[in-house]
């Protein structure tokens, strides 16, 4: 599904240069759950925007779904980014002009659906969060938890292949995490691959797999789904 | 804390100057081109005689035809025939009067070789002087007697004796109009009555004329008027004394009473007259006599331009406009301070402190907004005296103007601000906290 | 997509965001309304004065000029004089023609009168015409056209008593005053032939029409009104003087020079070429379209710069918000569009209150001043401007915006 081999990216000003990636590669397969973890200024958050396709790289290759996407006109990442990915953000970037609904119109709009085709995925999205009633609500109208949600309906109206999270519940109290981490992990088992970034262990441990990232380059896997196998084997 | 908060709303300007430079820029237009228009407007409607504006009367009588009112508004013709003037004359109820018309004279150099130049004259009676407060350099008016004897002596303006005597004291001097021998009286001071209320059948914002000579000289030489003369009768004229004595009005009049009772028995007097001539089959309208103080003259001539009232009204709309776009700046502006408000409010400031602080900021940008519109305004008036011949002496900022254009700017912008900086210190001290 | 639908299909979201934003756009809305209505007016008012003063005297207003001759000696013998005078400017080489006229048109001095169709009239017959006094030299001193009888002859032309009544001897009329006074069988010609009669009855037979001649007075009611007398005083004469194309410069000091050597006991006075006239009598006219374009540059400009600014300021503010749009799939062209989109709808929402303020102002200024109703054609062109003006105003901040990082959206505040 993700594939990132040798990536680095530079940033520079007028007196410092930081490599914020360096030699940095990684495999995600298609329908895995995958935690990216590391201390702030490891390069987790550059890793999220070169892989959601949000900011280019220096050097390397990236192929997403199959496709190398290393030269990709803005406007191609755009579409990209409309068509395969889905956005969960900390701060849930609800705009707040809009209601519950606009909300989750905003990428459906940029893909070109007609408004039949937007008010049923909208519909969809939001019984599938929950929030199907709240469709006329300001986000300032909703609690944290609420808007995190419709962050996920907005992520999931478009049927993302790929779905990056960051830190998507680090805004949240513990129960409203707990909702919204039970929701993509549901998300996960229908089949979307799901790519997280969070400094949190207790809920890297969720996912299928880890990731640690220190000084821009992966340095430790963890993979839960064999870790979990075999406790489940020594549990039987 | 006033110095304080001055010294935090300079930094604020520096810091977006941009934006600073926006909001000055528009209070600055809008007082300009409201100053312009406003100074235009307020000397064309000023009272050019404001010690005696309300003694002063310009004299109607309707003498016009039976079938059709001089005005569609039925008002009675500006001025009179001389026949009814020679009437007036006569009463002493007035304290002071005058009766007049506007003529002009080749006026001869010293040099003999020199062809004579064109003066614009005043026909007029003694009292024209003392009754209008005329300033005199040297000498003074003429004698009462002059007004129906023929006598042969003028009185000069500063520039007509500045042109032919250099400015010297000329009393007694000759001086030659029309190729005849006056005797210098008087030449006046410095004299703009603007408007030139007196007469207002030419150039409203004219400059006085530059020789008077007494009304007495009218028969005698047969001066011809240069002014606007109307008739609506048909009647056979064939020599000056048939004009003198026809329907034909071309005659200024003025008397000066000084009380409401002199007023009413002015009026009484008039009516009383036009009464008596329609016994002599004279005045066959109906009785329709007027006397309006100089104010009131000079709205019932229409002496402020439609087009003046017009640009008065745009460029207060054109205010507005600039005070909106102030409101919308400053807001944006406050607003996007956001954090920093939040923050003064958290460590403790009052909505007050808050709200103050930013007026400080608003006054600052009205008084240098204000400050830039007066330059602007000169800059308007040097425009507006460029595109209209004779106004000259109408587009001179002056001191008490200068005070309202910078009133009008603070007060302005302290109205467009009060709605931002009272917003702004809405803004919760717990905003701080939160991410969006 | 085409853009139609997109503005179309845009509109509902930033719509309902906009009337959530409040103060901001509003502002912006009103001051786009105020704009417009001063815009829509000014214009109006411009172009009414511009039509104004295209409109022709009927002169050969380049080629002509003309002074008084003001007698300053009480002996002046004023009929010889002006009958040398006329000789020797006639015979200059480069002068077409020379007369002697009461005023010319726009000059602002002149006389006027009542004339009937028939002797008799009731009042309500006569109509107010300008009427010039001159000879069979005057039309072609003008340089007006005749269409229709005949010039002046010599002996028809007068030379009244100073101060007798105006002459009678027969009158051309402007076409439009024949119309006026013969409305049935109006026309070039049809009035040739007839007389008009002044308030003293007396028949003053028409002999011919000319194309056009304007009154000497700009507010005058009717501007084309104009009658000529072929008789005249010769108390202060104006004098008109007609020139060969390119002459009228040259000959100006030569005539003075020739009055001087005719005779000294008159004034040459108030000598100003019919071109300067025509300018003078348009003066207010022209400042007035001079100020009123001012006044639209203005405020045109302070309006573009408030939606600049409010515009900068959105954009600032919204960051974050564009950073999202970008993460969710928004293309840099989808960004511009959204800035345009929403300028395109606060202006729209300008105009439309605007169109009511507009006719609000023109039904005002009609009510007070003596000044036409606004045309309403007048608002969509404003509200044209007013659309220009927006998209154009904000489309630097929108590029702007369109430059931010995607990455923002991931970027804690």
């Amino acid at each position: 599904m993700l594939q990132m081999t040798h990536i680095s990216k530079v940033f520079r000003t007028d007196l410092v240069q930081t490599h914020a990636l360096r030699d940095f590669s990684l495999t995600v397969k298609e329908g895995e759950f995958v935690a990216v973890t590391g201390p702030s200024g490891s390069g987790k958050t550059t890793f999220l925007n070169i892989a959601g396709l949000l900011e280019t790289f220096d050097t390397g290759t990236y192929l997403l779904d199959g496709r190398d996407v290393s030269h990709l006109s803005d406007d191609a990442r755009s579409r990209l980014r409309n068509e395969k990915i889905g956005f969960i953000f900390q701060g849930f970037n609800l705009i707040p002009d809009l209601s519950v609904f606009d909300n989750v119109d905003v990428p459906l709009r940029y893909r070109g659906f007609d408004g039949k085709e937007r008010r049923r995925r909208i519909q969809g999205a939001l019984e599938q969060v929950g929030l199907a009633s709240r469709a006329r609500h300001l986000p300032s109208q909703l609690s944290g938890g609420q808007q995190q949600r419709v962050a996920i309906a907005r992520a999931l109206a478009g049927t993302p292949r790929i779905l990056f999270a960051d830190e998507p519940t680090g805004n949240l109290d513990s129960l409203m995490a707990r909702q919204v981490l039970e929701m993509l992990e549901e998300i996960n088992t229908k089949g979307t691959t799901i790519v997280m970034v969070t400094h949190d262990p207790e809920l890297a441990r969720r996912a299928h797999r880890n990731i640690h990232v220190m000084d821009g380059q992966v340095s430790d896997f963890t993979d839960f789904s064999q870790a979990a196998a075999a406790r489940d084997a020594l549990a039987a | 804390m006033l110095a304080h908060n001055l010294f935090l709303a300079w930094k604020s300007l520096r810091k977006n100057p941009v934006l600073s430079a926006l909001m000055i820029g528009a209070i600055g237009l809008g007082i300009g081109v409201c100053m312009t228009t406003l100074t235009v407007y307020t000397l064309m409607s000023r009272n050019p005689i404001p010690q005696k504006s309300s003694v002063l009367y310009a004299v109607q009588l309707d003498s016009w035809d039976p079938n059709e009112a001089w005005s569609d508004e039925g008002r009675p013709p500006p001025q009179l025939t001389w026949r009814d003037v020679q009437a007036l004359l006569k009463s002493d109820i007035p304290k002071r009067q005058a009766a007049m018309f506007a003529s002009g004279f080749g006026v001869q150099l010293p040099d003999e070789k020199l062809p004579p130049f064109m003066a614009e004259a005043r026909i007029t009676t003694s009292e024209f002087f003392s009754m209008f407060d005329v300033p005199f350099e040297y000498g003074g008016g003429w004698a009462k007697e002059a007004d129906s004897a023929p006598q042969q002596v003028a009185v000069l303006s500063k520039k007509t004796n500045d042109k032919v005597f250099g400015g010297a004291d000329s009393i007694g001097r000759t001086i030659k109009l029309d190729k005849r021998d006056y005797r210098v009286v008087g030449v006046l001071a410095d004299w703009h009555p603007t408007p030139k209320f007196y007469d207002l059948n030419n150039n409203d914002f004219g400059e006085p004329e530059g020789v008077f000579v007494p009304m007495g000289l009218v028969e005698a030489l047969q001066l011809p008027s240069f002014g606007n003369t109307q008739g609506w009768k048909d009647e056979e004229i064939n020599s000056y004394q048939d004009r003198l004595n026809s329907e034909l009005v071309w005659l200024q009049y003025w008397a000066e009473l000084p009380d409401a009772a002199s007023r009413e028995r002015y009026q009484a007097f008039i009516d009383q007259y036009v009464q008596e001539q329609k016994k002599l089959g004279r005045y066959p309208r109906q009785l329709n006599n007027r006397l309006s103080p100089v104010m009131e003259w000079l709205k019932v001539r229409e002496v402020v331009t439609e087009d003046a009232r017009v640009l008065l009204g745009l460029s207060f709309l054109f205010l507005a406009v600039c005070l909106l776009n102030i409101v919308g700046l400053l807001l944006a502006k406050f607003l996007g301070k956001s954090s920093e408000i939040a923050l003064r409010r958290a460590l403790g400031a009052t909505r007050w402190q808050v709200m103050q602080k930013n007026l400080v900021e608003v006054a600052l940008i009205g008084l240098l907004g204000g400050a830039l519109g007066v330059l602007l305004a000169f800059g308007g008036l040097f425009g507006v005296k460029q595109l209209y011949e004779g106004y000259e002496r109408l587009v001179q900022l002056n001191g008490p103007l200068l005070l309202v254009a910078l009133g009008i700017a603070l007060a302005s912008s302290l109205v467009a601000g009060v709605y931002p900086a009272w917003r702004a210190a809405r803004i919760s001290p717990a905003g701080l906290l939160k991410t969006q | 997509m085409n853009p139609i639908r997109h503005l179309a299909s845009d509109s509902g979201p930033i719509l309902r965001a906009l009337t959530r934003s409040r103060a901001g756009p509003l502002l912006i809305a009103l001051q786009c309304a105020i704009t417009l209505a001063i815009v829509a007016n000014a214009i109006f008012i411009i172009q009414d004065r511009l039509q104004k003063m295209s409109r022709p005297s009927g002169m050969d207003v380049d080629n002509t000029f003309v002074f008084f001759s003001l007698p300053i000696a009480a002996d002046f013998d004023g009929k010889a004089v002006i009958a040398e005078d006329m000789r020797r400017i006639r015979a200059l080489p480069g002068v077409v023609d020379a007369s002697i006229s009461t005023g010319t048109p726009l000059s602002g001095g002149g006389s006027s009168s009542s004339f009937a169709p028939r002797p008799e009239a009731k009042p309500e017959e006569y109509k107010n015409a300008a009427y010039y006094e001159t000879d069979d030299h005057g039309l072609n001193a003008f340089g007006v056209t005749l269409v229709a009888g005949r010039n002046f002859l010599p002996a028809e032309v007068e030379m009244r008593d100073p101060l007798a009544e105006r002459g009678m001897s027969s009158a051309i009329i402007t076409k439009a005053f024949a119309d006026k006074l013969f409305p049935p069988d109006g026309g070039a010609g049809a009035a040739v032939g007839k007389s008009v009669y002044g308030t003293n009855q007396k028949a003053i037979p028409i002999v011919g029409i000319v194309e056009r001649a304007q009154t000497p007075w700009l507010t005058w009611g009717e501007l084309e009104h104009s009658i000529f007398l072929s008789s005249y005083s010769p108390d202060f004469p104006r004098y008109v003087v007609r020139t060969e194309p390119g002459e009228r410069e040259r000959l100006i000091p030569e005539v003075e020079k020739l009055m001087a050597e005719i005779s000294r006991d008159r004034i040459v006075e108030r000598l100003k070429t019919q071109t300067e006239i025509e300018h003078k009598a348009y003066g207010e006219y022209r400042a007035m379209a001079v100020i009123l374009t001012s006044v639209i540059v203005l405020i045109v400009c302070i309006t573009g710069l408030g939606i600049v600014g409010l515009a900068s300021f959105n954009v600032n503010a919204r960051n974050k918000q564009i950073g999202t749009r970008r993460a969710l799939g928004a293309t840099k062209r989808d960004i511009v569009r959204y800035f345009l989109v929403e300028s395109w709808l606060i202006t729209t929402a300008g105009a439309v209150v605007g169109s009511g303020l507009s006719l609000g102002l023109s039904f005002w200024m009609v009510n007070t001043f003596d000044l036409p109703p606004l045309d309403w054609r007048y608002i969509p062109v404003g509200v044209g401007l007013l659309w220009v003006l927006g998209l154009a105003a904000v489309l630097v901040p929108a590029r702007r915006a369109s430059q931010l990082a995607p990455a923002l959206a991931t970027r804690s505040v």
